[in-house]
């Protein structure tokens, strides 16, 4: 613990921490000093002198920012003499400030200008220059970030978050320090020939309208938007971010981020700040639709409301419960996951209720329940980066968790941690990993086993964790002794010299932490991919301490909120299983009905059950079955064959076409409810905005349904929701929602006076020892042959997301990146004759997509890479929907394709 | 009475030949090195220490405690550096050293490292000493070959290598933060200390920034003994300082006297053979360009540091530039603030907008143009750089401009728009 | 020689002269190549950028605050 001490400040005595500087010991007791250049999470500079202070017994004035406290110092922020000086600095930064408040869009949250008003300081004092209007610099034709120097204090806070928090360093001060210099990037080259990620945070830093958001330009000065904060809908880590809506035009107009807030910190990626414009786009769905004669009409809720029960309700009656299914979604609120899973099993009653974790994290759940008993994040997103070592594996994290990711590259530059990136790919980390195994894709267990042999052989392992706190350790290491080293060099593709030294730098650490993501579980060996960190973190004891841990990175905002409160076939809320007499009984009486016996189906076996004929009506919400599964060919062919199919969606996707009934529902912005993240953090989702039409949320929607199939749901909010489930979940049983006011809560908090659980397992495992699992490798379900000689894998790409419903809908993001890539290495271009740019067709046995070809030294010679976000090249079409036989989890990292070059306009205009 | 040098730093300047290793033996040059490897680093700086040397390049912090500290710091490595950007306006003291007598500096540099434990050096010019430079790359080859520098000098065992980096014409990069910054490839700009450098200094090591005239005189310490120095200048300021006399001077010269030994009036008259136009001394800056003005009723001021200070100025880097009856003071603080006003580092908002402010002003006033408002304008600029500012230079811009208002309002009121005189 | 066209051998002669580069050689290295080029040309910028580990906008912004550094050939030399 560090030590605390008291100051006097302004005659008061105040309680400082050792190490806290005289400005953070008078915020934090609520006594404020101006500053401009000061952002808690950077190293104080001290630039623009406006915190000066006076100690007591000390001639001259200090910069509170970077003086440090020390006991029984007496500190004046203010008198006669600071006020002059300040007031003096101001004029002189207005001085060279071109006076626009009238038409700043800051106006309002300008600090500049709140210290000009506070100190009296005269706007003319020192002459008014002359500006540009709009000087061409490095934003100039930016469509996502603006900057205009006119209106620049040279506090740099913008040039030290992108190196000190970002770890880019792409942006510097440029010319003469005496003439007032501008922020540029090297060369004043666009943004965009940069390593820029667009995550904006320049902007979030700025005190001054200096940099700002193109597209929010005229669209409301700041004092007269309100903010709303709330949670980000796109990837799992959670950002807190703040809307701001323009109450006039009716819409969000900027997104920012609070300093503070845990996770991010203030800190977004390009998705959570510029992806917004989905929200308000004109093909958001605004009345229900029914399909009549093949066409869309509107129709009324009611007309749609009725149908959707009278279809559902004779299907069941004739055909029995079970061959009624539901797509739940990870993209609405806990509160809606766990009205829908309800109304399937209790309105409906069947099992049959899955939703898309099956396609990213089944194979974590089902692993890491069998090893720890508990298939989540062990560990906390704050926690990771302070690791001694981190092991990223089948995670590009930087790409995918944007944010996360910039935490674990500024712990790897710092030096604070080493990391180890094993992937198949360059991917972004690889620049700062001591480490990069890049192994063949599908030879993670190889890999792994590899590692833990030579640490059995050199007795680098835990002896005592594994004594006390693990069980089957005999068996485990047997097998992994049957091990050929250099036949898991071979498999891998990995130097044993590296696995060695992997193996030694993992097991060294006093604290190592394994993050991974789907290139561990999209495999059909993905749950033994998932049971073999879990055998390296306890060999070596890295399971129940901080900063350390088997860290799956969850993609959808609340995949694991929807896992959860029970959008699962076979388990309840809070994972309690269906097929558990008592658990079953104590759900009847909760819900005062019957429960069917059996598990339900996976995501996979419904389309395969559907094509078979035995599924005759399918309720999908807010999923994309049709560009997120693999084998599209297959899934068109089930859904086309069902009776009904009705998709509750806020757009009409690629699923949506192929419906009987399209009701529009809203969007994370137009409801209240709560998402839980990736490291089990529940948090709030506000309504910031009305949503379009008649759309309606969907938790309103399901209680409709409900009671018109003769199960009354009905509750007055979602916050009745979540007490409901709190009363059924003992993991959420302390989860109500005045307790997730600011930082939410990490579950397991099972009463409402536990304070939330930051890592899992601490000194015991939930499932009481630890269970090591002997796992012999076995190659990928499909491996290259003759006929299809590359292996293809799939994945994400930072500006997008998902099935690109929301992500293309925005204009900056659409702007960065329009169309689908294939990533191929020179050499395999070479091969195939194909320059960066040109067209290239990839088949695999399942079917063929025409893509761009972008030559990059990223992945393997041997593989290629895809992103499935692109409708017009969607990668799934070609992908193998072999299942994991545990997980069910389909094989989406790997398949085998062919390439051929599509002869390109250049060959034709030559002919011509 | 007339001022009388004491040459110790100067001994040699114009007498041995520079550049010439045999020379330099020959002159009982090495010998300190020599004595001071033969001793526990922490006598040599106890040596010192007790000598009461303090810096020469403007502050005055007491070099044995500067090595001390940074002697004290636990590090893989550590560097010595040996600022040589000499660029205050009317000094030329460090440029006489380096090329006078640079050996005597190299000697000094290393006796420094030994006493601090550095590994690495680097000397730093200012642009204008590209031959000088040029010529001490290939006295630090000779060194080498000499054994003088290189993994085990003299075969103590004690390894120091120096480098020498070549500033590009910016004043502010001399600061000892920017300096720092300078060489690590960054934007050349001051930060707030603590840290010291002593403790975080080049590339995050312990560093020891010496100037070249601290690090002249730390040869005859070594070998002579701390008593000996004490015995030269004044109890509380000791040794000699080189002194430049520049301005409206018959002769512009560089001069070493023990401190305290003779009055300013006396320098001028004795070394630079008084005014250029033989006119009297109208205001003196005894400290460089920084420096705030003296009026002449301060000429009897002896150049040390403490009767300089209660006289109103500071004695800096003792450059001492003479204005002569007829030349007027706000020309003269144009001229100060034409050659700093575009010098700010950049880093300290008020020094940074302010400087140039203070120029747009001085300007008007010197057209003719400005109002009367304006002088207060600069008061309070000036002000609020002077206090504000993190570092010496910041601090100490506006005390030419501020002195010179201070000693001489109705020259600088004389030419405002609105004064009665104004339309001459 | 435009700065796009940057020739590379008196680089390449004077880092020979440097031998292997270390991080204290940045600022005495951009000042050989000022005076081997009378600019900093952009690639050889980078170059420096890359041996060094350092970030190009760094260099870059340090090169722009010194009088005496120039990105561009002096027109006169051309």
């Amino acid at each position: 613990m560090k030590g605390t001490f008291t100051l006097s400040i302004d005659g008061r005595q105040v309680h400082a921490e050792e190490g806290q500087t005289v400005l953070e010991a008078a915020l934090a007791a609520g006594i404020d000093i101006p500053r401009l250049c000061w952002d808690p999470r950077l190293t104080p500079t001290a630039q623009c002198r406006l915190c000066l202070v006076r100690l007591e017994g000390q001639p001259g004035l200090v910069t509170s920012c970077t003086e440090k406290a020390q006991p029984g110092m007496v500190v004046v922020t203010e008198d006669d003499e600071i006020r002059e000086v300040r007031k003096t600095i101001l004029e002189l930064m207005l001085s060279e400030h071109r006076l626009s408040c009238q038409t700043c869009d800051m106006d309002g949250e300008c600090k500049l200008q709140d210290y000009a008003y506070l100190y009296g300081a005269d706007e003319r004092a020192f002459g008014l220059r002359e500006f540009d209007t709009d000087p061409p610099n490095y934003t100039a034709r930016d469509e996502a970030i603006r900057y205009d120097s006119s209106l620049c204090s040279q506090c740099e806070r913008c040039v030290r978050v992108c190196s000190e928090v970002q770890g880019l360093d792409i942006l510097t001060l440029m010319g003469l320090g005496s003439a007032a210099p501008q922020v540029s990037t090297a060369f004043e080259m666009p943004l965009q020939e940069t390593d820029c990620e667009v995550c904006g945070n320049c902007i979030g830093a700025c005190p001054t309208g200096a940099l700002y958001e193109r597209g929010s330009r005229g669209m409301g000065q700041l004092k007269n938007l309100e903010k709303v904060v709330t949670t980000c809908p796109y990837c799992g880590v959670g950002c807190q971010i703040a809307l701001y809506v323009n109450r006039d035009l009716g819409r969000i107009v900027r997104v920012g981020s609070e300093i503070g807030l845990v996770p991010n910190d203030g800190s977004l990626c390009v998705k959570g700040r510029f992806g917004y414009d989905f929200i308000h786009s004109e093909d958001r769905l605004t009345h229900p639709l029914v399909k009549r004669n093949g066409r869309f009409e509107e129709a009324t809720w009611e007309e749609a409301l009725d149908l959707v029960a009278g279809k559902l309700g004779d299907i069941k009656s004739e055909h029995g419960p079970d061959a009624v299914a539901g797509l739940s979604s990870a993209k609405c609120t806990n509160e809606e996951n766990y009205l829908f899973q309800k109304f399937m099993r209790a309105a409906v009653g069947t099992n049959n209720v899955d939703h898309c974790a099956r396609l990213c994290h089944a194979s974590t759940v089902a692993g890491l329940a069998r090893a720890f008993g508990s298939g989540a994040m062990t560990n906390s997103i704050e926690e990771l980066p302070r690791a001694d070592v981190i092991f990223v594996i089948g995670s590009n994290t930087t790409e995918c968790h944007p944010v996360l990711g910039a935490m674990i590259r500024r712990a790897a530059q710092d030096g604070r941690a080493h990391l180890i990136v094993a992937d198949p790919r360059k991917i972004e980390l690889t620049r700062y990993a001591q480490i990069h195994l890049q192994q063949a894709s599908g030879s993670d267990v190889a890999l792994v086993n590899a590692m833990m042999k030579v640490m059995l052989e050199e007795d680098l392992w835990d002896h005592r964790f594994v004594e006390e706190r693990c069980e089957n350790f005999e068996a485990f290491r047997e097998e992994v002794l049957r091990t050929d080293l250099e036949e898991a060099a071979h498999v891998t593709g990995v130097p044993l010299s590296d696995i060695r030294r992997a193996a030694r730098l993992y097991a060294g650490a006093e604290r190592a932490a394994i993050i991974y993501s789907m290139g561990i579980t999209q495999h059909t060996t993905g749950t033994d991919n998932v049971l073999t960190l879990a055998n390296l973190a306890m060999l070596t004891g890295n399971v129940g301490r901080e900063s350390t841990g088997v860290n799956p990175l969850r993609g959808q905002n609340n995949v694991q909120g929807a896992c959860d409160v029970g959008a699962l076939p076979d388990v309840y809320p809070g994972y309690q299983k269906v097929d558990d007499p008592d658990l079953r009984r104590k759900f009847e009486e909760a819900w005062g009905v019957t429960l069917p016996v059996e598990p339900g189906l996976t995501v996979v076996e419904m389309m395969n059950a559907a094509a078979d004929g035995d599924i005759k009506g399918l309720y999908v919400m807010g999923e994309n079955p049709m560009l997120s599964d693999p084998d599209i060919g297959h899934v068109k062919e089930g859904l086309e064959r069902l009776d009904f199919l009705c998709v509750q969606d806020i757009f009409l996707s690629e699923t949506a076409e192929l419906a009987d009934v399209v009701l529009p529902a809203t969007c994370f912005a137009e409801k209240d409810g709560t998402f839980t993240s990736t490291e089990r953090r529940i948090q709030r989702v506000r309504r910031a905005v009305a949503p379009p039409g008649e759309a309606r949320p969907d938790w309103e929607i399901l209680c409709d349904l409900a009671s018109r199939m003769g199960y009354p749901m009905h509750y007055e909010h979602p916050s009745d929701v979540m007490d409901e489930i709190a009363s059924v979940t003992p993991i959420y049983g302390g989860v109500h929602y005045e307790r997730l006011e600011g930082t939410g809560l990490q579950w397991p908090s099972p009463t409402a006076d536990h304070p939330g659980t930051p890592y899992l397992h601490k000194g015991r495992f939930a499932r009481g020892k630890g269970r090591f699992h002997p796992v012999p490798y076995r190659p990928p379900a499909e491996v290259p042959d003759d006929e299809f000689p590359v292996v293809l894998t799939t994945g994400r790409k930072q500006e997008h997301w998902h099935t690109g419903t929301m992500s293309r809908r925005s204009r900056v993001l659409d702007w960065l990146l329009p169309h689908g890539e294939l990533e191929m290495s020179p050499a395999l271009a070479d091969r195939y004759d194909v320059g960066d740019g040109e067209t290239i067709r990839v088949i695999s046995r399942r079917g063929s997509v025409e893509v761009t070809a972008r030559v990059v030294d990223k992945p393997r010679p041997d593989s290629v890479f895809m992103a499935f976000h692109f409708r017009e090249a969607p990668a799934n079409v070609l992908t193998n929907p072999a299942l994991d036989p545990i997980a069910k989890i389909p094989e989406l990292k790997v398949c085998a394709v062919r390439l051929e070059k599509v002869a390109g306009e250049a060959e034709g205009e030559q002919e011509q | 009475m007339s001022a009388v040098e004491t040459k110790i730093v100067t001994r040699r300047v114009g007498v041995v030949p520079p550049f010439d290793l045999e020379a330099y033996r020959a002159d009982s040059g090495c010998r300190a090195l020599e004595k001071a490897l033969s001793m526990t680093p922490a006598a040599v700086t106890e040596e010192v220490k007790r000598s009461g040397l303090v810096g020469r390049g403007g502050a005055g912090f007491p070099t044995g405690l500067k090595w001390e500290l940074t002697a004290r710091e636990e590090a893989e490595s550590k560097y010595l550096i040996c600022n040589a950007d000499e660029g205050e306006l009317g000094t030329h003291k460090d440029q006489l050293l380096l090329e006078g007598d640079p050996w005597r500096v190299l000697e000094g540099m290393t006796i420094a490292a030994r006493a601090v434990g550095a590994g690495k050096g680097i000397i730093y010019f200012n642009e204008h000493f590209r031959s000088i430079a040029e010529q001490w790359e290939e006295m630090i080859r000779a060194a080498e070959q000499a054994s003088l520098l290189g993994d085990d000098i003299l075969g103590s065992g004690f390894g120091f290598r120096v480098k020498v980096c070549l500033g590009r014409g910016l004043y502010i990069a001399g600061e000892e933060m920017a300096l720092i910054a300078s060489i690590e490839g960054r934007r050349p700009t001051s930060r707030d200390k603590p840290p010291f450098p002593t403790q975080h200094g080049l590339f995050g090591l312990p560093t020891c920034v010496n100037n070249v005239e601290t690090l002249a005189n730390v040869p005859d310490i070594v070998e002579r003994g701390a008593d000996w120095f004490r015995s030269i200048g004044l109890e509380d300021d000791l040794g000699t300082r080189v002194i430049t006399l520049s301005g409206d001077v018959k002769e512009e010269r560089v001069r070493e006297v023990a401190v305290g030994s003779s009055t300013l009036a006396e320098a001028i008259e004795t070394f630079a053979g008084g005014t250029r136009s033989g006119r009297p001394v109208k205001a003196v800056q005894p400290g460089g360009g920084t420096s705030a003005f003296l009026a002449a009723d301060a000429l009897d001021t002896p150049i040390a540091q403490q009767a300089i200070a209660r006289a109103g100025s500071s004695l800096g880097t003792a450059g001492i530039i003479v204005y002569e009856e007829g030349h007027s003071i706000v020309d003269a603080a144009v001229s100060c603030m034409e050659y700093y006003g575009r010098e700010s580092c950049g880093r300290c908002a008020p020094c940074r907008i302010g400087t140039v402010r203070m120029l747009e002003i001085l300007k008007q006033v010197q057209a003719g143009q400005a109002r009367p408002g304006s002088l207060d304008q600069l008061r309070r600029i000036g002000y609020a750089c002077a206090v504000s500012s993190t570092c010496g230079m910041g601090q100490a811009f506006p005390e030419p401009v501020l002195s010179a208002l201070k000693l001489f309002p109705e020259e600088f009121e004389s030419q405002l728009v609105a004064a009665p005189n104004a339309t001459r | 020689m435009p700065p796009s066209e940057a020739n590379w051998k008196p680089y390449r002669d004077l880092l020979r002269k440097f031998g292997p580069l270390e991080q204290d050689d940045v600022f005495r290295v951009l000042g050989a190549i000022q005076d081997a080029y009378g600019c900093i040309p952009r690639e050889i910028l980078q170059d420096v950028s890359e041996r060094l580990h350092r970030p190009l906008a760094e260099l870059y912004g340090a090169v722009t605050a010194y009088p005496g550094f120039r990105l561009a050939e002096p027109e006169a030399d051309r």
